[in-house]
């Protein structure tokens, strides 16, 4: 059966990594207002265009650095829907999302003649981080085996977001035209340019999320890969009403929840049960978030002193 | 948080140019890898519309996008964004599968219509939780039903193997015993063609006639286009959200079933090709106004069934047919083809003139 040790960490770093990244992204693009809600899209092109690039240049940086463009792509088109035609957020944000998984399947048939999965020793994995030194303390040991250098710039970029929003000249750009967007442009802040940025920064951490995901947790693309996750990044951008900190606390959430599914498959629980389990826990979480008690705990005695 | 969805009226010409940007960018694709769009294009008309298999494929491919369309089309109406149509889809889908294998003995008067009604009843209770979380939690109902999707994709193939797997040998796909022949859609012949279509056209006259004779329709409308004026003018918000969508639900619970009982014949776990993305790519081309529903809905049909045949006689992949309906979508929303080069030509115009 299953046992509490220390060694989860591993797992929850790896597969919290994808979500975290993807999510960073997403604090730009909704504290500026955008309403992206593209990055299941922009992760599963990122994923795409990673193995392909790694696949032909049989180097991991060309890799993530396809799939960084890929994500930008994806994101450059979802703003030259949204921010120069004026689309409505959701229509464009799920037609792209649509559009990429149409358009990853077609080319990886196209392409690489396979449907389904590709796995090829062509393709160069992320580098594992395998620290001697601390090879023998105990706990610490699971941070540092077998992790990818992703992980560790996923949790640099939580410090570096909540510098950049809190502290800088640009950060204060980004929130006002998230909050009042004709305040900003009165006092000279470009919103459009802004929120350009914006999508763009969403666009690299996505397509760094898809390459963690399909370099570094796997070395494989399969179709529809991402299976939701983007999507359980937005909903830890919603929950932690797009802060950094809030972000990283949902994403190690939903990567503990993962993580225990994952070995829960070892035994005997059907596997299609245990596959519910982040998508259940994100609702859950949805659900039982402290401020949405509070207000119905209001709403119940409000609703008590009325009848009675 | 701006993820509020509003329904708002899409102008005939922004539509006609998305189409056509949607084939030409799809075009694209197709010299992308390597294909001759001729040969492409005659396949995919052939395969749809050149012979009467080709019709009848491209029928039975109609039936079940405009079920879903109608679906998605009822939610937007009432400014929801049912993202989960496919989770309500299975779930409909293998409650009406049950009724048809397990429920013996009715005469095919009672127990389609029985089918029919538990698949409805299951897609509204599934389509429930997010609707009442939406509105008594404030939470994002486009996330919630997502999630919900993946949930019932997997609790239906849990069910499916766990207790209701079929008795015959079926390899390794997890299906249902075949449902009894009371609870089959009476067919055309041989022909895919299925009842379905029917009820399909059915519900494309009640929802027009619903929502542009009855005062709960206009209700619902409203509500979509202006919920602050709906508010302002009495009518509970709230409960015309919760009931679009459990109706969006059992339209959807109502796909799932006729699907099983028109065409597949017994639940098989993860059937679904994404019809409940397809219904929505149906409804927002159709601008969610029933007639529109009905033509997009013949069109993703033209375009899947030609797909199909594209993919079995030139190897190009089906997924490009999704590529096309996902770029027209991708502009249909637009307000205007604020293109770059046009932009920098109208300044300069404007700059001669003043």
């Amino acid at each position: 059966m299953i046992t509490i040790s220390a060694s989860i960490i591993s797992p929850i770093l790896r597969v919290m990594t994808p979500i975290l990244l993807c999510a960073l992204g997403g604090v730009y693009s909704e504290r500026s207002g955008t309403g992206n809600i593209t990055y299941e899209g922009s992760m599963l092109m990122g994923a795409f265009t990673g193995v392909v690039g790694s696949y032909f240049t049989g180097s991991a940086l060309v890799g993530v650095l396809c799939a960084v463009a890929g994500g930008v792509l994806v994101n450059l088109f979802y703003g030259l829907l949204r921010l120069r035609m004026g689309g409505d957020n959701v229509v464009c944000g799920f037609a792209v999302n649509s559009f990429c998984v149409g358009v990853t399947t077609y080319l990886l048939r196209t392409i690489f003649k396979i449907s389904g999965t590709l796995a090829d020793p062509r393709i160069q994995g992320l580098y594992k981080v395998r620290l001697k030194a601390v090879k023998n303390i105990p706990v610490i040991k699971y941070f540092f085996t077998n992790q990818t250098l992703l992980v560790y710039l996923a949790f640099i970029l939580v410090i570096v977001t909540s510098i950049v929003l809190k502290k800088t000249k640009f950060g204060m750009n980004i929130r006002a035209c998230g909050e009042k967007p004709m305040a900003a442009a009165a006092v000279g802040v470009n919103v459009n340019k802004t929120r350009w940025l914006c999508i763009i920064i969403t666009g690299v951490l996505c397509g760094l999320g898809g390459a963690q995901m399909a370099l570094g947790n796997l070395t494989q693309f399969s179709e529809n890969m991402t299976g939701g996750r983007g999507f359980i990044a937005l909903a830890a951008v919603i929950l932690s009403k797009a802060t950094p900190s809030g972000v990283l606390c949902t994403a190690l959430l939903f990567g503990v929840a993962e993580a225990y599914a994952n070995l829960l498959q070892l035994t005997s629980i059907s596997s299609y049960l245990i596959m519910m389990i982040p998508y259940v826990a994100v609702i859950l979480i949805l659900v039982l978030q402290p401020a949405r008690l509070k207000e119905l705990w209001t709403r119940w005695k409000i609703y008590r002193n009325k009848t009675m | 948080m701006n993820f509020e969805f509003r329904q708002r009226k899409i102008k005939p010409s922004i539509i006609a140019a998305s189409i056509l940007i949607g084939l030409v960018l799809g075009t694209g694709f197709v010299l992308l890898g390597g294909f001759n769009v001729f040969t492409v294009y005659s396949y995919l008309i052939k395969g749809s519309l050149g012979s009467l298999p080709a019709l009848t494929s491209s029928v039975r491919w109609s039936t079940i996008f405009l079920l879903c369309g109608i679906a998605s089309g009822i939610a937007f109406k009432g400014g929801m964004f049912n993202m989960g149509t496919e989770g309500q889809l299975y779930v409909g889908a293998l409650s009406a599968t049950l009724v048809g294998v397990y429920v013996k003995g009715l005469p095919a008067i009672v127990h389609i219509p029985l089918c029919i009604m538990t698949g409805m009843l299951a897609g509204a209770i599934w389509a429930a939780v997010p609707a009442v979380l939406r509105v008594y939690w404030n939470t994002n109902e486009i996330v919630v039903t997502l999630m919900m999707n993946y949930i019932a994709i997997n609790l239906t193939s849990f069910l499916v193997k766990e207790y209701f797997l079929t008795t015959g040998i079926f390899g390794d796909s997890l299906t249902t015993d075949e449902l009894l022949a009371s609870a089959r859609f009476p067919g055309f012949g041989n022909s895919p063609v299925s009842f379905g279509f029917l009820l399909g056209i059915v519900l494309v006259i009640l929802f027009i006639l619903f929502f542009e004779k009855t005062k709960k329709g206009f209700e619902i409308k409203v509500s979509g286009f202006n919920p602050e004026f709906a508010k302002y003018s009495g009518i509970s918000v709230n409960r015309v959200r919760i009931s679009v969508m459990l109706l969006s639900g059992a339209i959807a619970g109502l796909a799932g079933a006729a699907e099983i009982m028109g065409v597949q014949g017994r639940f098989l776990s993860g059937f679904s090709p994404d019809f409940g993305t397809s219904g929505m790519l149906v409804a927002l081309l159709g601008n969610s106004s029933g007639l529109g529903i009905f033509i997009s809905a013949l069109f993703m049909g033209i375009l899947k069934a030609g797909s199909l045949t594209l993919e079995r006689s030139a190897g190009v992949s089906r997924a490009l047919a999704v590529v096309i309906q996902a770029l027209i979508i991708c502009f249909i929303s637009v307000k205007t083809f604020n293109l770059p080069f046009k932009l920098k030509k109208t300044h300069k115009e404007g700059g001669e003139e003043g």
